[in-house]
């Protein structure tokens, strides 16, 4: 009836605290729904308010799996970036929650996944490998000669982990930037540039031997 | 926490307007449909289907074939919800009663087979025939389920790509009794099971792979 009533212009003043009212008790859930309808119809503004509450949503999931703050960011980011993927399988009309915590747990596992894989690998990529890496070559005569070994040894890598290195290392953007903007999964960008210092690494060593 | 604010922004902003999937109940009657249609079709030019009516008045042909049919559209069924995210893990069983179908009326063929028509066998390769028919009509099968799910596969794909490789798997075993209507003995039985089972271990690689690339 109320909605029927809120179709009509001539009284649309009094709908309108009705209609506040309403929003105002709207349950999380349903205003949930509301954004991912709008989200799907491309709606930016309720996409945004969607994914911020999501990401305190997922970040609760993550914490269960992991305790380091930046494993659990990860996590938030990974899951944003797969919920935008696969924003299309919501189905309008369902709850909102289980979708967002099913994409978050599985991101969550994959992520524990990504480091144990990782603590069982002897090397640790850091922050300070390429710095490191280009240390390594103090054998060479020169410091141009060691920057031109660096970018021959950066020239032999594969062109997605050279990418990795481009974008994270020397372009110093964050992993989320470099996700968005190669389309890459944050782990999958992670892996990429854990394998290339450890190319550059034994390129850049096996110089040096030479 | 910085870095998340501005990924929600830039995300936002490369939010195109998306059509929501079709209710997944429908999607797999359409990949079912699919399925049964080009099975159909392959019945239609070289099947046999007066003489399997015939042995399905034996309960055990029944049961096994029955139980393929079921298990098999359940696990297509069972693939299409769980490619969802969110979607209840129960689905997970809905291959179950079939598959428990299936093995009971194969094991029950094979021991008539045995006690009552004396069955001897002769090679574990003598159903060779019946494993690369198995394989030839469930790959083509699994690769249209893969490509039907690919674009969603994401989340739980390795578990999603089993259900598929399995559903397209026992389709092509009931495909097989269709098109040469005997009874089932111990060397073709353990062939179905095999072929079966590599089917959906490599569409479990498959998810797997399709998983893990970036």
């Amino acid at each position: 009836m109320f909605v029927m009533i809120g179709h009509w212009p001539v009284i649309e003043g009094l709908w309108a605290p009705v209609q506040q009212r309403d929003e105002t008790s709207e349950t999380a859930s349903a205003r949930w729904q509301r954004l991912m309808r709008a989200a799907q119809g491309g709606d930016q503004r309720a996409y945004a308010a969607f994914l911020k509450e999501a990401a305190v949503f997922v970040r609760v999931i993550a914490r269960r799996y992991h305790r380091d703050g930046g494993a659990v960011e990860d996590v938030v980011q990974e899951t944003l970036l797969s919920l935008h993927r696969v924003r299309h399988t919501y189905e309008p009309g369902r709850a909102v929650e289980p979708w967002v915590a099913a994409v978050a747990k599985a991101r969550a596992i994959d992520a524990l996944r990504v480091r144990m894989r990782r603590a069982a690998d002897e090397t640790e990529a850091s922050d300070g490998q390429l710095h490191e890496v280009a240390d390594s070559t103090a054998g060479a005569d020169s410091r141009h000669e060691a920057q031109a070994e660096v970018a021959a040894a950066l020239a032999a890598l594969p062109a997605g982990q050279r990418a990795a290195v481009r974008m994270l290392k020397i372009e110093e953007l964050s992993l989320a930037e470099a996700a968005a903007r190669s389309g890459q999964s944050v782990p999958a960008l992670k892996s990429l540039l854990h394998r290339a210092m450890l190319s550059l690494r034994a390129a850049l060593k096996g110089s040096n031997d030479a | 926490m910085r870095d998340t604010d501005e990924l929600i922004e830039t995300l936002a902003q490369d939010a195109k307007p998306v059509t929501p999937l079709a209710p997944p109940l429908m999607r797999a009657g359409l990949l079912l449909a699919g399925l049964l249609a080009a099975m159909g079709a392959l019945v239609a030019f070289g099947g046999h289907v007066e003489e399997t009516i015939a042995h399905l008045s034996r309960a055990p042909f029944a049961l096994e074939l029955i139980g393929a049919l079921a298990a098999g559209v359940g696990a297509v069924v069972a693939a299409v919800m769980l490619s969802i995210p969110g979607r209840a893990r129960a689905w997970l069983n809905l291959p179950v009663p079939g598959l428990v179908l299936w093995l009971a009326g194969g094991g029950l063929e094979c021991y008539r087979q045995v006690e009552e028509l004396g069955y001897v066998p002769t090679s574990m390769f003598a159903s060779q025939d019946c494993f690369v028919f198995i394989m030839a009509a469930g790959l083509p099968s699994a690769a249209a389920a893969y490509v039907f799910l690919r674009r969603h596969l994401s989340i739980d794909a390795v578990r999603v790509m089993a259900l598929a490789g399995l559903g397209a798997a026992l389709l092509a075993a009931v495909l097989l009794q269709l098109v040469h209507a005997h009874g089932t003995n111990p060397v073709d039985f353990v062939t179905h099971v095999v072929a079966v089972t590599l089917l959906m271990l490599f569409a479990m690689a498959v998810g797997r792979f399709d998983f893990r690339r970036p």
